[in-house]
């Protein structure tokens, strides 16, 4: 038989086979443990956790107590569905289990209970018995608070403790709770309970302001987020400009520069995007080339293709798809990153080091997507376009040569000009505001993952704002057909 | 005769990361109801100890058992059980930072399922008391505490669920010399009431010979030496020597030294 240290097996005690929930209780020299709900069966088993005794090993003695009804119907089991008691005896080897029965039955722990008990001359008391503490309360705790309550309201009964086998924290509060708070005016402790009654008395509540309602509080919370986003709106032109002044310095020592920052922030937002900024695109053009065929198709104006999709992908779906990307590609990280910053006192640690975090952190992202966004951009556009003709071949059998030697002549070349600003501004943008939430990141996590989402949302937002802008400003640019 | 199984019991343990060795055959056993305390230099992988024991990380050979059960290849039912018997104290203090300092003692209380709000709110505040924070602090989120503050009120998540073994890293680094002591006092205190087994990790020699019964020295990837202060400070080795017998620890030892003869031990 195999056996391992720490562990007691307890074998077949008189011939029951199997029984699914009855109660085991032990006892060594250095404790008491008891459990229930395990299966007994002809192979040896390891008792449940809670039966080994702290400090209990193989070679211990320790008497093993089987009682309780166990659910089973088997007529093997009628003994121990009348709750009998299987003593068991364990002497270091794991085969002499030999069932006894014991003169008296040693002082289990018991689970918690009470009881109310008429003394002679008539007076009441509440006796409290077994394990009151919270393991023992972790499966009684709702019951055990009724019935505390029920015999607390008769509250001429003397209350008696001194037969609580385990008491802590926990249990004590549940009964303190039952008193009401107060100790009752009959009451008998061991010294050793004194403790926590004496603790829970000297603990007071805690004072929570209330809770009043405020009619007015829709208009507020309308007020407080138009005040906010005029906030970040001057926190933003606040950090650039902030951004601008120091890095003035650098102008006159260009060697100063955190080129090593740019290049490596160029890589991550520009090289490391080339891959999903062209999946995007290559589908958006072949769907936008497939549903404006369709269209044309109807007015027999097939040749026009090329005049709807180079003005649409490069002078607006390019920098939108692009910019939606980026932003949350390179924006959330932006943003993660200085908030994480922010909570481990980095940025601190820079200041207090002499080092402008405007320089260090945000001048080279913000340089880095000014440059990356454009490229990114016409990168964009091209595998866009190459979408677009790949499927005007297919629907209009316009040929791939024809479509991009019309290219020039249907698209103005300001139109791949604008495109380019706009490149600059979104990527600027996106940085500006990503670097913006990620400084306001507070030390929790929660604000960490707000942070991040209310940096991507608004800086699409922005993106979107600032497009307007440019096709306000740039209506007559670049359109009209020669 | 009766041997008493430990409660927490190391066998031939290797921790590895790669190539870099952490623990090499390391063995360390904890009775029930006393206070061990691993002291070693920094680095020498007592945090990754504790880890160990607390089933956070899985060792390259050896095992670990707590309360008797193997912390690897037990069902994860077993497991949980333990867990409710143990609280842990972590270096850092490991607050849940979304939640405040009420919520972050609640939480295991309230994770059980079976108590109300109310019960809950008293118990909170009795473990407040305990480690000596004022109610005013309870409303307020971790970040803008105090590192001792930090320290206590993670003590107090630990003691939420009533464990019966306590593992503590670093308890007293960051804190004032007076709540040093109220936290030194603070852990006799429940040691001597709930008979608490204490795992503590501690750089702070005060602390190390006001509480612990028995000190195991971590070097050389291994516990060295596991013993009562006397029978440490016996040992030769540099490790030992420096951290104990240095001025600082003559110092601190200094009302332990004539009962030991430390001074005569180390000059004959
Ligand atoms: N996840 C990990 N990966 C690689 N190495 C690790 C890892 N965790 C710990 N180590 C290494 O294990 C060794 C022990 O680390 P540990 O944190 O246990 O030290 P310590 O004794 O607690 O030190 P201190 O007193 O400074 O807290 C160190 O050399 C550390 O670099
Ligand atoms: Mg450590």
């Amino acid at each position: 038989m195999v056996r391992e240290p720490g562990a007691a097996y307890i074998v077949n005690p008189t011939g029951v086979r199997a029984c699914d929930n009855f109660e085991i209780a032990c006892f060594g020299e250095k404790g008491e443990g008891r459990g229930s709900k395990f299966g007994l069966c002809a192979a040896p088993f390891r008792p449940y956790l809670a039966l080994t005794p702290i400090g209990a090993h193989l070679d211990d003695n320790i008497t093993y107590w089987i009682y309780g009804t166990p659910e089973t119907n088997r007529t093997s089991d009628l003994p121990l569905r009348r709750g009998l008691l299987y003593p068991l005896s364990y002497r270091g080897t794991s085969d002499n289990f030999t069932p006894f029965m014991p003169e008296s039955r040693p002082s289990l722990i018991l689970e918690p209970d009470l009881k109310l008990s008429v003394a002679a001359d008539g007076s009441q008391s509440v006796e409290l018995t077994g394990a009151w503490d919270i393991r023992a309360l972790e499966s009684r705790a709702v019951s055990l608070k009724r019935r505390l309550a029920e015999h607390a309201r008769a509250s001429l009964a003397r209350w008696d403790l001194t037969q609580v086998q385990r008491l802590d924290h926990a249990g004590a509060l549940l009964i303190w709770r039952a008193w009401s708070k107060r100790r009752p005016q009959a009451l008998r402790l061991n010294p050793a309970q004194e403790m926590f009654f004496a603790n829970l008395a000297g603990s007071g509540a805690l004072a929570r302001p209330a809770w009043r309602p405020d009619p007015l509080a829709p208009v507020r919370a309308l007020g407080r987020a138009v005040l906010s986003a005029l906030g970040h709106f001057l926190a933003v032109a606040q950090l650039f400009g902030q951004m601008l002044i120091d890095s003035a310095a650098l102008a006159r020592h260009p060697s100063r520069a955190p080129w090593r920052e740019i290049s490596a922030a160029v890589y991550r937002t520009g090289a490391q995007a080339l891959g999903i900024t062209a999946a995007v695109g290559f589908l958006i053009g072949i769907v936008l080339s497939f549903l404006s065929s369709e269209q044309l198709k109807t007015f027999g104006a097939n040749v026009f293709i090329v005049n709807i999709l180079g003005i649409g992908i490069i002078r607006e779906m390019g920098p939108m798809i692009c910019a939606v990307l980026v932003a949350g590609r390179s924006g959330s990280a932006i943003t993660a990153q200085l908030g994480v910053m922010r909570v481990t006192e980095e940025l601190d640690a820079l200041r207090v080091m002499g080092i402008p975090y405007t320089v260090r952190l945000i001048l080279p992202k913000v340089l880095a997507l000014a440059l990356t966004m454009p490229l990114l951009i016409l990168w964009t556009s091209a595998v866009a376009l190459i979408g677009g003709a790949i499927s005007a071949k297919l629907q209009l059998d316009i040929g791939m040569t024809s479509f991009f030697t019309a290219l020039p002549a249907a698209v103005p070349t300001v139109n791949l000009w604008l495109g380019i600003g706009k490149g600059v501004v979104f990527g600027a943008l996106i940085a500006l505001v990503a670097c913006h939430f990620g400084l306001r990141i507070k030390p929790n996590t929660e604000s960490l993952g707000a942070g991040t989402t209310s940096s991507v949302v608004t800086s699409i937002t922005a993106v979107i704002l600032a497009d307007a802008v440019f096709a306000v400003l740039f209506n007559d640019v670049g359109i009209a057909l020669q | 005769m009766t041997r008493a199984a430990p409660v927490i019991e190391v066998h031939g343990l290797w921790t590895q990361y790669g190539e870099h060795v952490v623990h090499r055959d390391l063995d360390l056993s904890v009775q029930s109801g006393e206070v061990v305390s691993l002291v070693g230099g920094s680095g020498s992988g007592k945090t990754t100890l504790m880890r160990q024991m607390l089933g956070l990380e899985s060792p390259a050979r050896g095992s670990v058992n707590v309360f008797g059960i193997p912390l690897h290849g037990s069902p994860a039912d077993t497991l949980k059980k333990i867990r409710r018997r143990w609280g842990v104290l972590f270096q850092e203090g490991a607050l849940y930072s979304a939640l405040s300092v009420f919520d972050n003692i609640a939480l295991p209380l309230r994770e059980l399922r079976v108590f109300e709000e109310g019960f809950i709110h008293d118990m909170v505040m009795l473990k407040l008391d305990m480690v000596d924070i004022e109610r005013r602090h309870a409303t307020k989120m971790p970040a803008d505490l105090s590192g001792g503050m930090v320290k206590r009120i993670a003590l107090a998540r630990a003691l939420a669920l009533e464990p019966e073994l306590v593992f503590l890293d670093e308890p007293t680094a960051g804190l004032d010399p007076d709540r040093s002591e109220s936290f030194v006092r603070l852990i006799q205190a429940l040691h001597e009431q709930l008979r608490l087994t204490v795992v503590m990790v501690t750089h702070d020699l005060d602390t190390l010979v006001s509480l612990s019964d028995r000190i195991a020295v971590l070097a050389e990837q291994r516990v060295i030496v596991c013993g009562s202060l006397a029978e440490v400070v016996r040992i030769e080795h540099p490790f030992i020597r420096n951290f104990f017998l240095g001025e600082r620890g003559v110092r601190a030892l200094a009302a332990a030294r004539a009962e030991l003869g430390v001074r005569e031990l180390w000059s004959s």
